[in-house]
């Protein structure tokens, strides 16, 4: 389907600040008083994140003077959760972060709860894509996975970079072995959905698609001149090869190989390897969540793919058999006959 | 009730009247716009009715299907449970699928959740739209009887589709389904989709055998 940016840019941030206070609610118990401080930022941050990301969930809706109706449907419509769930943990982290912090009373309780509301606003969010069969490349519990854990990495691994060159170095290495374990579990969840992936684009079929007992089978035409990729967001031209696999790597590379990397140079105390990790997990959300969008599948595909252009092979210019060149050769033209 | 179209692929020649007729109607009509905002530099605009021509088999031994694809109008619409506003939804006394553009968000989760891509987005109003069945031909006491009809089916000229009552087994739809095995697109979606297609029949070929279905009895070699 086509990615748009303000998708992109609500499930990314809405991950990353879910990653960044389930951090923090983690490092609370082991943090010292000078570090109290660096994680209250943190928080502010993780804040700044999630309002960043509803706010631009308003660009989505192209008529938001409609939003107040947005939760009438909470009892079918997981976008009506989100709307719920997300408004929810972003008003109280808000809320944690900017009036108790890290150091005031109950703040290990708050960055909990804030937490735990974010687990299920990331949640509602993943299931909003995994519940919809005619996503093909989505509707797969693989989806609920792919989503959680790309935003708890790339949330513990910018909060590790940044804790690398902050005060809290200590706290880091306290938070690597788990990155390294969350990075392992990430890259096999992304694997399990490259497959994912691959069975939707083969889903398919001429016989459910037309009633057509036997194959093979190809469009010819899709009822206008070209696939209606303006007015139908769900499906889009299939990625080239090439960019399927440049994208890939990319994702592979920023939000694996290289936090990966910043986990074992917090272990080893270079923080700015450590902070180019954290930065580049944000980056790599972004790319992972750009291919989640452009190389999914939808069900509808089957009758609007792009048809290459072949020529007749009835009415191909090919040459006549040699017998009958030789045959007009013998034959005098008309006018001399007459 | 559950309204429908059913479309007999034998007689469909893929004349694209019914797409035509569809974008007339729902363009002067007075329900539903069916825009083209840039018609000279961007012909592609929005069409809540698109024939689909299909080829089967390896040639010689191919045919062509034409597949008239709009709203299903499905009894389990995935596209209405989806909807955050209730902007989508499904009239409960005659099953046609409707969109209320006044509640609408533009969120488009429904054109995902639709299996058939029938839904258009108009950006430019900024909501989702969709064949209408002709609601408005429908109930219109103004017009004759003959022509409360949904556009598309007046205007086949094979006769090809067929409107009534599918859950009236008394009605000819339900007579034709039932007798000559009409089927429905992407079933395995579990939408229960209430349009439906009669199933192409076998016809004698030139080169040997009945017709493409049969190619490896048909082997001229």
């Amino acid at each position: 389907m086509r990615p748009t940016a303000p998708l992109i840019l609500l499930t990314v941030l809405q991950g990353l600040a879910w990653g960044l206070i389930a951090t923090v609610a983690w490092w609370l118990p082991s943090a010292t008083a000078s570090q109290l401080g660096f994680l209250t930022d943190l928080e502010r941050l993780g804040s700044l994140l999630a309002a960043a990301g509803g706010v631009a969930s308003f660009f989505h809706m192209h008529r938001p003077q409609a939003a107040r109706y947005i939760l009438r449907r909470l009892g079918t419509s997981w976008l009506s959760r989100e709307a719920l769930t997300t408004g929810l943990f972003v008003a109280v982290l808000t809320a944690v972060a900017w009036t108790v912090g890290a150091q005031g009373p109950g703040s290990e309780a708050g960055a909990i709860v804030s937490a735990g509301l974010g687990t299920v606003a990331v949640g509602v969010t993943a299931l909003l894509y995994a519940t919809i069969p005619a996503m093909r490349s989505w509707h797969s519990p693989v989806t609920v996975l792919a989503l959680m854990g790309t935003g708890l990495v790339s949330g513990e691994a910018l909060a590790l970079g940044l804790a690398a060159v902050g005060p809290g170095a200590s706290l880091g290495r306290l938070g690597a072995p788990w990155l390294l374990a969350g990075i392992l579990g990430l890259t096999l969840v992304k694997g399990l959905q490259l497959h994912q992936f691959q069975l939707a684009r083969d889903f398919p079929t001429g016989e459910g698609a037309s009633g057509l007992p036997r194959g093979p089978w190809r469009l010819q035409d899709t009822g206008t001149s070209r696939p209606p990729y303006r007015t139908q967001p769900q499906v889009w031209p299939l990625l080239p090869h090439g960019v399927r696999v440049a994208g890939y790597t990319t994702v592979g590379l920023t939000l694996l190989a290289l936090p990966a990397a910043g986990a074992l140079a917090a272990v080893a105390h270079h923080g700015a390897l450590a902070a180019l990790g954290g930065i580049s997990a944000a980056v790599g959300a972004v790319a992972e969540r750009w291919m989640f969008f452009a190389d999914a599948t939808h069900s509808s595909r089957i009758w609007f793919q792009d048809v290459p252009r072949a020529p007749s092979r009835v009415a191909g210019p090919t040459a006549s058999p040699e017998w009958v060149r030789e045959f007009l050769a013998a034959v005098p033209p008309a006018s001399d006959r007459d | 009730m559950q309204l429908t179209i059913l479309t007999d692929l034998n007689k469909c020649v893929g004349c694209k009247s019914c797409q035509v007729s569809c974008k007339t109607h729902n363009t002067a009509g007075a329900f539903g716009p069916v825009p083209d905002h840039d018609p000279y530099r961007d012909p592609d605009g929005m069409w809540w009715n698109r024939v689909v021509a299909l080829e089967a088999g390896e040639y010689p031994h191919t045919a062509v299907l034409y597949l008239p694809k709009a709203c299903m109008h499905c009894y389990d619409a995935p596209c209405v449970p989806v909807c955050p506003t209730g902007a989508s939804y499904k009239r409960a006394d005659n099953g046609v699928v409707l969109v209320d553009y006044e509640t609408c968000i533009g969120c488009q989760l429904c054109l995902w959740a639709c299996p058939y891509g029938v839904r258009e987005f108009d950006e430019h109003e900024g909501v989702v739209k969709k064949c209408t069945l002709c609601v408005d031909r429908l109930e219109d006491p103004t017009l004759p009887p003959e022509d409360r009809q949904p556009a598309c089916v007046q205007s086949c000229p094979t006769h090809a589709r067929i409107f009534g009552d599918l859950d009236d087994p008394e009605s000819e739809v339900s007579r034709l389904v039932a007798e000559r095995q009409g089927f429905t697109l992407l079933p395995e979606l579990g939408a229960r989709p209430a349009v439906h297609y009669l199933p192409r029949r076998p016809a004698p070929s030139p080169l040997g055998g009945q017709d493409w279905t049969m190619q490896e009895e048909a082997d001229p070699t």
